[in-house]
């Protein structure tokens, strides 16, 4: 009776929601498709310029040059120099910067509204005429190569690239968006520039508003300072990714020994296949998030924490983007309660794979997640992410308003057909980062690989 | 009774700021404060955009309150709020913010402990009573106290023990603050930690959890009367800690936070960084005096942005030693502290750098300083004070945040007027003063240090 009402009490917050979401619009703005979000609240802007290709474009050879690109924006072009940039973007309290990730990048300006108009014209400078000085990308490469180094500073950091890379391995996401030592090392201004000019010429491209109506003026200064198109070849990541198969994983646990580390770091997880995904609607992931982990109601803080005792946090998910889906469960523990702490994680997978969850429970994550989509649409600059999101997806706005009724549609058994593809026994990568002490520990339950840290610099 | 939303934009209108060629653009925030008899001090603000509304129950007590012995313990009894009170048992707290999607955290520091919730606006209700419950009814149930000093240890390791800017932090708070109540971290010692009793932990709750030490801060959805009758039915009845006066009686009396050692301090620790890491530590002041407001702008120009003179010189110049640094304005309730910081190269040698640092530091308020680099300093404070509105939960920061600092909830509307009027003279002559002095403290970490 009270999660009936919970569920009527949500379909009629998610209506007056839809009534009062900011107004956005479709428009060409610049020469390029647009979405604005209208929001007049504070006198502040952003503007992002997605490009539907990210560090998938890299090689092996090359991994790191897109996102060290993008990074490298404001280091200067013939006319201005990196501190001359820095300058006058501190003055006007603005930001242009770019960034990658494996399947999109993007540059991003914001800042005052009555700056928008040099912001704009400023960024396309930036990007079209960016040179990638010899001395600039000397410091960037020294300042990457010396962070690298330090990898073993935070085993928290340590386990995060460590474990990505060993869940990436052999699949499309094998050359790692920040690169290695070995290909920063070999990177050079002309090959930057190559770079920069496939973005700029060849890449189909995007851009999101946010701001007031003003800015919608601007949209002549963007195209004839930026000059950007599309075309019917531009490239759009979404379409290139190659078909794939899993292979094998050599043993049931990776080691990356860090000495004198009081703590384990746990990672596991794997790469999923897109096409296994599917049939999968957003919602189910977002089921299986909140049912893992995100407050102490979660079954792996309920389980770990509040029964054990046995960590401070943990997370889990299930993430499934149109090309390449990840599944993961982090958290860290005390090294003598290593081996419970897996045994426990292992419980709860195999519990979540071979039970269904009890109605109640079921009721309960469905109406959690129902509110949750509402707070994660609170400000005008989240409702602009997830219309981008939806945008990417090559879903529409609908989604929204739709929302609810694709939860109720989550079917249990369905539910539990995801948790054991994207947590099945004999695939997940479990990596321990930790003290080499471990490894006999480790052993008393599984086969353990031990790979150096180094591996991944 | 379900409730349509009115789609009254006003903080997300036009007309709520005045954005003039000539004047900076000013907040207005539809706002509410009054106290309750027994001390509770409330602050409202309404935003009626959405179904949704944010609470934060700040209480005036941190770690600095803490005496020898109990180290830890403020932010151990953070973690026990969420372990049950009389009505709302445990596993209740959670249960009643997650069912519809909202969320609930809390955190510690040397002077205030935060709770703070989102929730739909159907939930306040018993989201308010379950504050007021633990406000006065915890249980401090002795099994899941045990079983959380293991979490808490936990927490200590990520946090401190296997992070080298945790440890290097724990350590210079030892240091700079030794003998003064800022010198015991928040996070506490292991041998307090775990010898603690729940009887010391609840004499500390007694007197610390109280209306009259509290104040509650609701941004939403809400109706300002409605709201208020809510708090006074829920919070009224709640008795005031009779020996809080007593005790600040005794502490205002007895506290002493001046810093008991002078001279130049070179300390080096050992620990797991290939790249030495750093922190110049001079004598700050406290969040309420003037001057605060200018060694923040000191702080942003000399390694706060981009084009800051210390990051344009060793990080991002022609010869860098740096791959990051920062200076910063670190307020605190009783004192601060100024503080530049930053991660060597990889193979850079530190000792130099060190020398080179002091060196730069004795010129740097009379080359460093300009008009332009002024100007861009109030710029970026102003784009931090507009950016911070976007959620109920950052307006209630936003007004309960100044209302505990310099208490008055409405500072906001003065605050950019204060940036403003300082002028670049002013700048000058606090940064020699405050590089000038005779205590500071140069502290750094190294896996090349030998180990004690």
């Amino acid at each position: 009776m009270m999660l009936k009402k919970i569920f009527l009490l949500l379909g009629l917050i998610f209506s007056s929601y839809l009534m009062a979401t900011p107004k956005s619009q479709s428009l060409e703005w610049g020469g390029l498709p647009a979405l604005w979000v209208e929001d007049s609240s504070v006198p502040l802007f952003q503007i992002k310029v997605q490009f539907y290709d990210g560090s998938l474009f890299d090689d092996k050879e090359s991994a790191g040059y897109t996102a060290s690109m993008f990074s490298m924006l404001e280091k200067g072009t013939p006319k201005f120099d990196q501190k001359k940039i820095a300058q006058q973007l501190d003055f006007l309290g603005a930001s242009i910067s770019g960034s990658a990730s494996f399947f999109t990048s993007s540059l991003s300006i914001s800042g005052m509204t009555k700056d928008a108009p040099e912001l704009v014209k400023f960024a396309c400078h930036l990007f079209n005429d960016a040179n990638f000085s010899k001395e600039e990308l000397d410091k960037w490469v020294t300042k990457n190569v010396s962070q690298f180094k330090n990898l073993g500073s935070s085993p928290q950091d340590a386990a995060r690239r460590s474990s990505l890379l060993s869940f990436y391995a052999q699949t499309p996401l094998e050359n790692p968006t920040s690169g290695r030592i070995s290909t920063l090392e070999k990177m050079n201004s002309e090959k930057l520039i190559l770079v920069r000019d496939y973005f700029k010429q060849k890449v189909f491209k995007k851009v999101y508003i946010l701001g007031g109506k003003e800015l919608l003026d601007l949209s002549k200064t963007f195209a004839e300072s930026c000059g950007w198109k599309n075309s019917k070849e531009s490239v759009d990541r979404r379409k290139l990714v190659k078909d794939w198969s899993e292979t094998k994983r050599k043993a049931k646990f990776i080691l990356v020994p860090i000495p004198e580390t009081n703590q384990a770091n746990i990672w596991l997880g794997r790469v999923l296949n897109a096409k296994n995904l599917t049939s999968y609607h957003q919602s189910y992931m977002d089921f299986a998030r909140n049912y893992l982990s995100g407050g102490f109601t979660s079954k792996l803080l309920r389980e770990l924490r509040v029964k054990r005792g046995l960590v401070y946090s943990a997370f889990g998910t299930i993430m499934g983007d149109s090309e390449v889906g990840r599944s993961l469960i982090i958290t860290s523990t005390r090294n003598e309660k290593l081996v419970e702490t897996l045994k426990t994680i292992e419980g709860i997978l195999k519990e979540v794979q071979s039970k269904k969850l009890s109605p109640l429970e079921f009721k309960q994550i469905q109406a959690k997640i129902k509110g949750k989509f509402l707070f994660d649409l609170e400000s005008s600059s989240d409702y602009l992410s997830k219309l981008a999101e939806l945008d990417y997806q090559g879903l529409n706005i609908s989604e929204i308003s739709d929302y609810p009724k694709n939860v109720d549609q989550i079917q249990s058994d369905k539910l539990k057909e995801l948790f054991i593809y994207a947590f099945s026994d004999d695939k997940i990568k479990t990596v321990i980062v930790g003290d080499p002490s471990l490894k006999s520990e480790l052993e008393k339950i599984g086969d353990v690989e031990i790979i150096p840290l180094e591996t991944f610099q | 009774m379900i409730r349509l939303i009115t789609v009254i934009f006003c903080i997300s209108l036009v007309s709520c700021f005045s954005n003039k060629e000539d004047k900076e653009p000013k907040v207005n925030l539809e706002t509410q404060k009054f106290s309750l008899s027994n001390g509770l001090d409330v602050i409202l603000v309404q935003n009626n955009k959405l179904p949704l509304v944010a609470v934060r129950v700040y209480y005036h007590v941190g770690s600095k309150f803490e005496g020898a012995g109990i180290t830890g313990s403020t932010h151990f009894l953070e973690h026990m709020m969420f372990k049950g009170s009389q009505k709302f048992g445990p596993g209740s707290f959670e249960a009643i913010t997650d069912k519809n999607g909202g969320s609930n955290n809390a955190y510690t520091t040397n002077d205030l402990t935060v709770y703070h919730e989102d929730i739909l606006i159907e939930d306040l209700e018993v989201v308010l009573e379950a504050e007021a419950d633990r406000m006065q009814n915890l249980i401090l149930e002795q099994k899941s106290f045990d079983s959380e000093k293991n979490i808490i240890l936990e927490e200590r390791k990520m946090r401190y023990e296997n992070s080298p800017s945790g440890q290097l932090f724990y350590e210079l708070m030892k240091e700079f603050f030794q003998g003064t109540p800022y010198g015991q971290s928040t996070i506490g010692k292991i041998e307090d930690i775990k010898s603690v009793t729940r009887e010391q932990m609840m004499a500390h709750y007694k007197l610390f959890y109280a209306p009259n030490n509290a104040t509650l801060v609701v941004s939403g959805d809400i109706d300002f009367s409605k709201t208020k009758k809510m708090i006074q039915d829920k919070f009224s009845s709640i008795p005031k800690s009779e020996g809080l006066e007593e005790f600040f009686r005794k502490y205002q009396k007895e506290k002493n936070y001046s810093i008991k050692w002078s001279g130049y301090k070179n300390v080096k620790l050992n620990g797991r960084s290939a790249n030495p890491i750093f922190r110049l530590v001079f004598p700050g002041v406290a969040i309420t005096n003037p001057k605060s407001f200018v060694l923040d702008l000191v702080s942003t120009i000399i390694g706060g942005l981009s084009s800051s003179y210390l990051n344009q010189k060793f990080v991002s110049g022609d010869h860098p030693l740096l791959s990051q640094i920062f200076a910063f304005n670190w307020t605190l309730m009783e004192t601060g502290v100024f503080m530049i910081g930053g991660e060597m190269l990889h193979g850079a040698n530190i000792d130099a750098f060190e020398k080179q640092l002091q060196s730069e530091l004795k010129n740097i308020c009379d080359t460093g300083l300009t008009e332009e680099s002024l100007k861009a300093a109030k710029n970026s404070f102003l784009m931090q004070y507009l950016s911070g509105l976007g959620s109920n939960q950052e307006r209630a920061s936003f007004v309960g945040d100044r209302e505990i600092m310099f208490g008055d909830y409405l500072f906001y509307k003065k605050e950019m007027d204060v940036y403003n009027s300082i002028s670049l003279k002013e700048v000058v002559q606090e940064c020699k003063e405050v590089l000038a002095q005779n205590s500071s403290l140069f502290i750094s970490l190294w896996e090349q240090y030998p180990s004690k």
